[in-house]
């Protein structure tokens, strides 16, 4: 009961935020994966009457991956039937080159207005179709909550840091006494200090665990694999590299802030 | 090694901008010398010893205790002199929830010794304070004349050159006193260690050669 209280007071706001990173990890993965999967799908398509350098094509958009032709034999050959041969040879060679363009990453609107122009502007391509309006709401919709909840967990790092420096000097406080003898003694500034350290140590550990168990929960039987796969998102695994990222933001706040409530009473 | 310990020349101490306390003042404390400083409530006696760990800078003057210069002190400097120095309150000044023997280990643990030496030491003393039954006990489980004792154990814990004194026995009966002042007197004796104690009264009883500086109006006379 004692350790609980003791520790209660840490544990519980580096709980919170850690959670909020975390979080905010996991939607900017679902959003990656998302863009990841319309990226995959995505492409644009430039019709053109002469055969394209993909050099040329690279210089107007800067994250091309991939140029290929698009085979509209297929389409040609189901009108044998109709047409002479002499007149399908005429349409194929009058026919325009269809070519696919795959991109490195999805890009923005504005990107993707910007290179429509500069590819209609090289010789011999008559037209440039994008698909992006397909995607957008949704992409937008997953992008906007990102912005928020990283606007959310700034707000509450800001609140747990404070909430530590807080608890940090209530410690101080009841250990006022034995501050000021190790002091007198000589003690180091890393001796009188070596306790609340350990805590606040500790405290991390605590927290980061707390927080990985939750979302390896969530992440492994939780109801919102099924939302996710729904829209066709594979949902992002939790890492054992997470857990360590997360007792490092931890360790650092909690550190951070202990030593700066150990610096204001030093100055006192 | 100079044979000065403390050396005081044109000290004036002042807490801010508060009148002087001790002004203009000038000793010299040496090996060995067992030094009594008395004067009424208020004369600043306990400020002239905090001065000497290094709490209460000068205002003017030099004051310098185990070679080191207190004027502007340095937080390297502070520390180098309190592990070199033992200091002793009316209050004890023991860590409530640590154990005596820990709480005599704490100036060894401080410099640095492995926690076997530590122990050892702190037995050692404890023993010679008779004490060390008592060791795993917490301060409030002791008397005040205990607790005092094992403060005198903590202050000799790591041979300090000089031993800072602050009323050791204010809260005592005098019996407890008398044990105080034999430890004390031990040390000064077999270890050479040098004693500069703040007190009302010098105790009657005290066979040793000792010097006593009386503070009054803020000045320091040396009774022969």
């Amino acid at each position: 009961m004692k350790f609980l209280k003791y520790h209660i007071s840490i544990v519980l706001p580096l709980f919170l935020l850690l959670f909020a990173v975390e979080s905010f990890y996991m939607l900017k993965r679902v959003v990656n994966n998302y863009e990841q999967k319309i990226n995959n799908e995505y492409s644009i398509v430039i019709v053109s009457k002469v055969p394209l350098d993909k050099k040329i094509v690279a210089d107007k958009i800067n994250n091309l991956s991939e140029l290929k032709i698009i085979n509209v034999n297929n389409v040609l050959n189901n009108l044998k039937n109709n047409i002479s041969a002499s007149s399908l040879e005429k349409i194929k060679n009058d026919f325009p080159i269809f070519y696919s363009a795959k991109l490195k990453y999805l890009p923005t609107s504005k990107e993707l207005s910007s290179m429509k122009r500069k590819l209609k502007n090289i010789t011999g391509v008559k037209s440039v179709t994008t698909f992006k309006k397909n995607y957008d709401k949704f992409y937008n919709f997953l992008t906007f909550n990102k912005i928020l909840l990283l606007f959310f967990t700034i707000f509450v790092s800001v609140v747990v840091w404070l909430l530590i420096i807080k608890q940090a000097e209530v410690w101080i406080f009841e250990h006022k006494q034995r501050f000021e003898i190790m002091s007198i003694l000589g003690a180091p500034f890393w001796m009188k200090s070596a306790m609340l350290y350990r805590v606040v140590i500790v405290d991390s550990i605590i927290s980061s665990v707390l927080v990985s168990l939750v979302f390896l929960f969530i992440s492994t039987k939780s109801k919102t694999i099924d939302h996710l796969s729904g829209i066709d998102i594979p949902f992002p695994q939790f890492h054992i590299f997470d857990s360590l990222i997360l007792f490092g933001i931890g360790i650092f706040i909690s550190v951070i802030s202990v030593t700066f409530a150990i610096l204001k009473l030093n100055k006192e | 090694m100079s044979n000065t310990v403390v050396k005081a020349q044109n000290l004036t101490l002042s807490y801010k901008k508060n009148e002087p306390i001790i002004k203009n003042t000038k000793f010299d404390v040496n090996t060995k010398d067992f030094i009594f400083i008395t004067g009424r409530s208020g004369s600043g006696k306990s400020t002239l010893l905090k001065s000497m760990y290094g709490v209460l800078p000068p205002k003017e003057g030099i004051l310098s205790v185990c070679g080191v210069e207190l004027n502007n002190i340095s937080t390297k400097n502070k520390i180098f002199l309190r592990k070199h120095i033992g200091v002793i309150f009316q209050d004890y000044k023991l860590i409530d929830n640590w154990t005596i023997e820990k709480n005599v280990m704490l100036p060894l643990l401080i410099a640095g010794f492995s926690k076997d030496v530590c122990i050892a030491q702190a037995h050692k003393l404890l023993k010679h304070v008779k004490l060390l039954h008592k060791a795993d006990k917490i301060p409030l489980e002791l008397s005040g004349g205990e607790q005092q004792r094992a403060a005198v154990a903590r202050a000799l814990a790591h041979n300090p050159v000089l031993i800072l004194a602050d009323e050791p026995t204010g809260n005592l009966d005098e019996y407890s006193s008398s044990v105080i002042w034999d430890l004390l007197k031990g040390a000064n004796a077999q270890l050479g260690t040098s004693i500069i104690a703040v007190t009302h009264k010098i105790p009657s009883l005290l066979r040793v050669n000792y010097r006593h500086l009386i503070i009054d109006k803020g000045e320091i006379d040396e009774v022969s």
